[in-house]
């Protein structure tokens, strides 16, 4: 499983680092950093939920 | 027995129902009518990168239909529903070139959306495919690309309509070199269900990139003149050139197609905090307006955070049977580069503090009160502590018996 995120659509709600801040993290000015684009398995739903919270479905999660 | 989902609108709800009908399990068809050619795209980017020029369309794009196919989701672009019969549990659709065709559905989510309020002095012309003289609106793709392409440097563009939208496109037009005005009726600027309580920053940002701000000034009509190419009347007799008129005077719910259905009240598409409309009937996102278990009155969507949540509460409902708790407001702006971030009931809040930052400067954090609960946030600028504030209004909004505590205190 991989992640992808799009920076030029995040508005920095910061919802998949409350969720997983293993794997995401926001720079200064809140856009999302992808710390760990390839998870390990136990993390897929983290990852899944995240991506389903983000205001602006900048993070895809693919198989 | 419900082998058959038809969902009415592609956008942001109703592709999130289709997605979340299937990731619940759904092994049955599932059909996807768009009215739009176009496949879903992110709305909330129309205003701003679209209108800025540094999105293509292509970026706009939520999902590649190939993608809707391999979830086994059959996505019909350009089928606009014009006419749901309940008995024989059909929705009739439009095509440009496939003319009528008749979709059976086992259950159907309403999901075609809001178009953009036309005022009165800037009415619909067939001819043109477009208000009357050429006063521009802003809902679809095709909207924002049409505006996009007007907005050149020097150019005159009066943005008529104070809410966000208003203020985002007059952000989006000052930074492609035009010279705005941004005019409307209200005495201020407003911000969402925080209505005017931050008019004075808006104005300041505004200011700050001379965009010429009139409140208070009512548009009567949009005339044709020799000079620049429009004059804007106001009810008090000014007038003002411009090249470009846009208005963003709203949006009114796309539900004109089910006037003879019987799911209408008082011409408005009403559904159950759970989004269930009549029987085999749901509905999600900007056409409806879902019931509010904290105040007992339905609300309409308006974001698409909210909009994204709706479909996917549905989209559990219908393939699970499972009921998901009421979704909470979030929306986020952009005007001349400034963040903006705004969550919770900010529209039940009786008072409202600093949290972080300063009243003064471009990075303010504010909590939106209801008695003695937290129950909004709006940050300026400050995304990290929006974030942390927002774990703990989280946590306390969706707290057992929040709906209870709000009901008392709005």
């Amino acid at each position: 499983m991989t992640i992808e995120v799009t920076r030029s659509a995040c508005v920095g709600a910061g919802q998949c680092v409350l969720v997983a801040d293993d794997l995401f993290d926001q720079d200064d000015d809140g856009l999302v950093m992808l710390i760990e684009e390839d998870p390990r398995e136990d993390r897929v739903d983290s990852a899944r939920r995240a991506a389903s919270l983000c205001p602006a479905r900048a993070i895809q999660v693919r198989e | 027995m419900i082998e058959r989902i038809v969902v009415v609108g592609a956008s942001t709800a109703g592709l999130a129902t289709a997605e979340s009908v299937r990731d619940a399990g759904f092994r049955g068809e599932v059909v996807l009518l768009g009215a739009e050619q176009w496949d879903p795209y992110r709305r909330p980017a129309l205003s701003k990168q679209i209108l800025l020029g540094t999105w293509k369309p292509d970026q706009a794009r939520l999902v590649e239909a190939s993608t809707l196919r391999a979830l086994g989701i059959d996505f019909r672009p350009g089928h606009r529903a014009v006419r749901i019969d309940r008995r024989s549990r059909t929705v009739q659709t439009d095509h440009h070139a496939i003319g009528t065709d008749i979709v059976r559905y086992d259950a159907v989510v309403i999901a075609t959306g809001a178009s953009a309020r036309r005022p009165s002095w800037a009415p619909y012309s067939a001819e043109a495919n477009r208000p009357a003289p050429a006063v521009h609106v802003l809902r679809t793709l095709d909207d924002a690309l049409r505006i996009a392409g007007q907005l050149v440097r020097r150019r005159r563009v009066t943005v008529v309509g104070t809410g966000v939208l208003g203020s985002e496109i007059a952000s989006a037009a000052t930074a492609r070199g035009a010279r705005v005005s941004l005019v409307g009726r209200s005495a201020g600027l407003s911000l969402g269900a925080a209505g005017l309580r931050f008019s004075d920053r808006l104005r300041a940002l505004h200011a700050a990139r001379d965009v010429e701000v009139r409140t208070g000034a009512e548009v009567v009509a949009v005339r044709p003149t020799d000079g620049p190419r429009y004059d804007v009347r106001f009810a008090d007799g000014t007038r003002l050139g411009s090249d470009v008129v846009i208005a963003a005077a709203g949006a009114e719910p796309a539900v004109a197609w089910l006037a003879d259905s019987g799911l209408l009240t008082d011409g408005s598409l009403l559904a159950d905090s759970h989004g269930r409309v009549a029987d085999r009937v749901f509905a999600v996102g900007d056409a409806s307006s879902w019931l509010d278990p904290a105040t007992g009155t339905h609300r309409a969507c308006g974001h698409q955070l909210t909009a994204m949540e709706q479909g996917r509460s549905v989209g559990r409902l219908l393939a699970a049977g499972q009921l998901s708790p009421y979704p909470i407001p979030f929306f986020w702006s952009e005007i001349h580069g400034a963040r903006v971030q705004a969550s919770g009931r900010l529209d039940i809040a009786d008072s409202v503090e600093l949290l972080a930052g300063d009243h003064d400067s471009d990075q303010a954090l504010f909590g939106f009160r209801a008695g003695d609960h937290a129950c909004g946030l709006v940050a300026w600028n400050m995304p990290k502590p929006f974030r942390n504030h927002q774990a703990a209004l989280l946590a306390e909004l969706s707290a057992a018996g929040s709906a209870a505590h709000l009901l008392e205190t709005s």
